[in-house]
């Protein structure tokens, strides 16, 4: 059974009883098309999940051979939550450099974030990691702030 | 010794004189230009239009940032509450845009007192336009068909909010005749609809279908300014047949409320030097601009009158909804 | 066509400052679309300003140029990252990545600048010839036959589905939900934005695209990494420029492909993202083995490929013929014109024609200077396969946070494109394809909008989509497409006593 893709079917009924309800505060020509779209949205996560629940079942029945024919599936025992913890963070630590932007500048913080995502992945060496950063951020400088005059704050704000 | 001291006085009252005409920006040498619309759209056309000027007559240099999104609403939210109030970021303010978002919009938090207005440049006014081989060759034709059939004849628009919206309306309350109103994303679009004949008419602005005048892809019906353009001259005004509906959209500049007076002075004596610049008007002429130069306490006016014109009609709207 | 005017652009175009940033232009789009992150779109509303202070024609020259070589530079990461760099370049991901696992990235490539070329420079051809003629057609499409065209984009997203027909329906139907949050333009009702200024105007797809695809991606990249697995790709064995029979089998569906892109292009409202899954949709239609699709097809990649560079010749015909834009892209374009106070109109191919037929050549020179610059940047990027999975990931997180940024000017876009991410990482989990949501997000408010439109013009009654032909037309080709993915038709031949073909 694959947790991810039950979840999303009932994320998908949710979000479709969230645009439903709303949308019926809305005058009446406005509500139209998202009432249409929030049904079909919502049948079809009820299909899916049910098309999911049903396929897991016969899986079950005919008791055929233990890995699942989806390769995408987690329902296989992942050899460790390694990967994961590494991807989640990752994706927190992109989120705080993002956050940032506005309080360091750009490159201070695109720096930081280069610095302990590489340290987290720990993929690559030291010296490999500061001149893919330096080269990395020295394009990105070099064609959009200089050349395009894109609107990030580049410097710290203190 | 008399005599060398009034001179060196006379020398620096006379040279005084032209500094005090071309008065230099006293707060900054450069000046942020928030604008509310994507580059290249006609917020951009303006600024790159005028400011080569202005950076003659006022010594700063421009720095245009986009930030497009919410008509606008964006920027001129960003502009009145976030920037600075030394005089350092102005704005272009497009109206009828700048008021109907708060009017439409309750969740948008800025109004025009919040802004010093400086300068409106160009007034864009409102024309009616047909497929060149559409039944209606007259603007009388169309309201005749009009009153035939209520409430069926399609009118396209740029959208709620939009000028071309309100001046629908304010023809419908003049006149007592109903259309149907199809709203476009844009003037672009509807322009392109009537060219089409897939609606009756649009209501658009002269600057945008200029070109397809000239090149005998639309019709002109009416004019919808005071007095006949002289770019138009054979287009017939909505007054000349009796209903008393003038509207375009304008563009202009504005800055956040409370900003320097000294700064406020200097920035609408620019433009009313720009108002007198023969370069400036010529290229405005050839981009069928309507300059309509209208500086400070004058262009508040402006826009409190478009502010109070267009509540009551959204708010009629409201109760007829 | 005055003579006299296509001479004095060629003349112009032929000048050295201008080849200059024709080739300057082609190699900025190709680096700007091969990042993952970045987008054609907003590299264009950024140089825009840079050109202000060019020659018109220059300016227009570079901005085309940079336009195409966008076009095909998303196929690079398509191709060799799995995840495309321009909206345009969706489709190149299906058939792009399994080549490149197998092996034949080199090929894929080859393949992929081959058939850009070509539908390019079809596109470039029927500018230059048939600009005004084909003019009219596009005033043939108001919000009538938009519908049409509309739902007959979105009939093709059940047959996109890599799995089920029911995961790629929902994930069209969540886009085409997605996608009408934002300012309703018939009422101007603020839908689902609890009062976020933001979210006014809708999410833009470019966004959403961005982290649909470029963050999973990443996330999944850095799940491998430091595991030390043998990269397939690191090293193009095989030659670049595709055989003579390769090319010869495909040259059909490249010229087909370079058609609708031409139409797709021209019909005001749609552009490359639409016309890549439109030609994906015919090639895999018209393929003899179509179970190929989606496991390293040629066909497969070369259709999306020709369609989305023709769309840029075919985007400048209504442009330059009748002064409206054909797709967003060009919709800059005319910007340019515009600053530079040339006013949008059919007087651009007689008052301005100088600078109109310089813009027309630079487009079909740029698509020389495409395959000439195209073959080695596309060797240096191949470099980028020897890179650690890690550092990709990281750069691609880095890439993406400009590329969302530069948009609008917005941080919000920013969080936005994250929100996107990680609900892509989930669809990723659970097996659900997110190239259906885009086209979601890209076609809903087309559909609504001329939907609502047309209930205007046509009293509210269905029928006004009946007395269009070409509306008709493309609702039965429609209902057609919707069919041919069911068993229904295969069911029906069957009782007809006739062999029965492989539905879908």
């Amino acid at each position: 059974m694959n947790m991810s893709r039950l979840s999303l079917g009932v994320f998908g009924v949710g979000l479709a009883v969230f645009f439903f309800v709303q949308n019926m505060g809305y005058p009446a020509r406005a509500a139209q098309i998202p009432l249409m779209f929030a049904t079909a949205v919502g049948l079809l996560s009820l299909a899916w999940i049910v098309q999911e629940v049903w396929s897991t079942s016969k899986l079950l029945r005919t008791r055929a051979c233990p890995s699942s024919s989806d390769s995408d599936s987690i329902s296989s025992a992942p050899r460790t939550y390694n990967q994961y913890i590494k991807a989640f963070s990752i994706y927190a630590l992109a989120l705080m450099y993002a956050y940032s932007i506005g309080l360091v500048g750009y490159f201070l913080a695109s720096a930081l974030f280069m610095g302990f995502a590489l340290l987290i992945v720990r993929e690559v060496g030291f010296r490999y990691a500061l001149i893919g950063s330096i080269a990395l951020l020295g394009t990105i400088g070099l064609v959009f702030f200089y050349f395009l005059g894109l609107n990030m704050p580049m410097l710290p704000t203190f | 010794m008399k005599t060398k001291l009034l001179s060196i006085s006379v020398l620096m009252a006379v040279t005084a004189v032209p500094l005090a005409v071309h008065a230099e920006y006293s707060v900054t040498d450069e000046i942020r230009v928030l604008q509310g619309f994507q580059a290249g759209g006609g917020s951009d056309a303006l600024a790159q239009l005028a400011h080569p000027y202005l950076r003659e007559i006022l010594g700063v240099n421009f720095i245009n940032e986009y930030i497009p999104g919410a008509t606008g609403a964006i920027a001129w939210t960003r502009l009145s509450h976030q920037s600075p109030k030394d005089g350092t970021v102005i704005s272009i303010t497009n109206t009828p845009m700048l008021m109907t978002n708060y009017i439409i919009n309750d969740s948008i938090s800025y109004n025009i007192d919040q802004l010093t207005p400086i300068a409106n440049v160009v007034t864009d006014p409102g024309v009616v336009v047909v497929h060149p081989d559409s039944p209606y060759q007259t603007i009388e034709d169309l309201l005749a068909a009009a009153e035939e059939t209520p409430g069926r004849i399609t009118i396209g628009n740029s959208g709620i909010g939009g000028d071309d919206y309100f001046s629908t309306i304010m023809v419908e309350n003049a006149s007592g005749l109903s259309f149907e109103k199809v709203p476009f994303a844009g003037d672009g679009p509807s322009a392109t609809a009537a060219m089409g004949g897939q609606i009756d008419a649009s209501f658009n602005n002269v600057g945008i279908v200029y070109g397809h005048l000239q090149a005998d892809s639309l019709r002109a019906l009416a004019v919808l300014s005071a007095e006949r353009l002289p770019m138009l001259p054979d287009v017939p005004t909505l007054r000349e047949i009796g209903y008393d509906v003038v509207n375009g959209s304008s563009r202009g500049y504005s800055a956040p409320a409370g900003i320097p007076d000294q700064a406020r002075d200097e920035l609408i004596a620019a433009f009313e030097e720009l108002a007198t610049n023969e370069e400036f008007l010529q290229r405005a002429e050839e981009r069928a601009f309507y300059i309509d130069i209208v500086t400070g306490d004058d262009y508040m006016e402006m826009m409190k009158n478009m502010e109070e014109t267009f509540s009551n009609i959204w708010d009629e709207l409201d109760e007829d909804a | 066509m005055d003579s006299s005017m296509l001479m004095a652009g060629i003349a112009n175009v032929l000048s050295w400052s201008n080849l200059l940033l024709i080739i300057g232009g082609t190699l900025l789009g190709m680096f700007v679309g091969a990042m993952p992150g970045l987008s054609a779109t907003m590299a264009l509303a950024l140089l825009l300003p840079v050109t202000f202070s060019m020659e018109p024609g220059a300016g227009l020259s570079m901005l085309a140029s940079l336009y195409l070589g966008a076009s095909y530079g998303g196929s690079i990461s398509a191709i060799l990252l799995n995840t495309p760099g321009t909206p345009s370049a969706a489709a190149t991901v299906l058939d792009g990545y399994p080549l490149s696992q197998q092996g034949k990235a080199g090929k894929a490539l080859g393949v992929s600048l081959f058939a850009s070329f070509c539908g390019g420079l079809m596109s470039g051809i029927a500018l230059l010839v048939a600009a005004p003629l084909l003019g009219i057609v596009v005033l043939k499409f108001g919000p009538i036959e938009l519908f049409a065209v509309a739902v007959l984009g979105i009939t093709i997203i059940g047959s996109l589905s890599q799995g089920s027909v029911v995961s790629g329906l929902l994930s069209g139907g969540i886009g085409l939900l997605v996608s009408t949050v934002g300012m309703d333009l018939i009422t101007g009702t603020p839908r689902m934005t609890f009062g976020h200024m933001n979210l006014f105007s809708g999410i833009s797809f470019t966004v959403a695209l961005i982290g649909l695809f470029s963050i999973p991606q990443a996330l999944l990249l850095i799940e491998k990494s430091g595991q030390g697995k043998k990269k397939v790709a690191n090293k193009i064995t095989d030659r670049l420029m595709p055989l003579w029979a390769d090319i010869k089998t495909l040259m059909p569906n490249i010229g087909r492909s370079g058609l609708i892109g031409i139409i797709t292009g021209l019909i005001p409202g749609t552009g490359g993202d639409t016309a890549s899954w439109f030609a994906y949709n015919e090639a895999k239609r018209f393929a003899k083995d179509k179970s190929r699709f989606g496991k390293g097809d040629l066909a497969g990649l070369s259709a999306p490929e020709s369609a989305n560079n023709a769309v840029v010749g075919g985007a400048l015909i209504p442009t330059i013929a009748l002064g409206i834009p054909g797709s967003s892209s060009t919709a800059i374009l005319l910007g340019a014109l515009m600053v530079h106070g040339i006013l949008p109109g059919p007087n651009l191919l007689t008052e301005h024609g100088e600078v109109t037929y310089t813009l027309i050549w630079a487009v079909i020179i740029a698509n020389f200077a495409l395959l000439g610059v195209g073959l080695m940047f596309t060797r240096m990027c191949v470099a980028v396969t020897k890179v650690p999975d890690g550092f990709v990931a990281c750069a691609i997180i880095v890439l993406c946070i400009v590329g969302s940024f530069a948009i609008n000017n917005s941080f919000f876009d920013v969080g936005l494109m994250f929100a996107f991410g990680l609900f892509g990482y989930w669809m990723l989990k659970a097996g659900m394809a997110p190239a259906p949501m885009v086209v979601g997000l890209i076609l809903g408010p087309v559909m609504e909008t001329s939907y609502q439109q047309s209930m205007l013009i046509g009293g509210g009654s269905f029928m006004v989509f009946a007395k269009s032909p070409i509306a008709l037309c493309l609702l039965i080709l429609a209902l057609f497409s919707v069919l041919q993915a069911t068993p229904l038709l295969g069911i029906m031949r069957q009782r007809f006593g006739k062999r029965s073909t492989h539905s879908g």
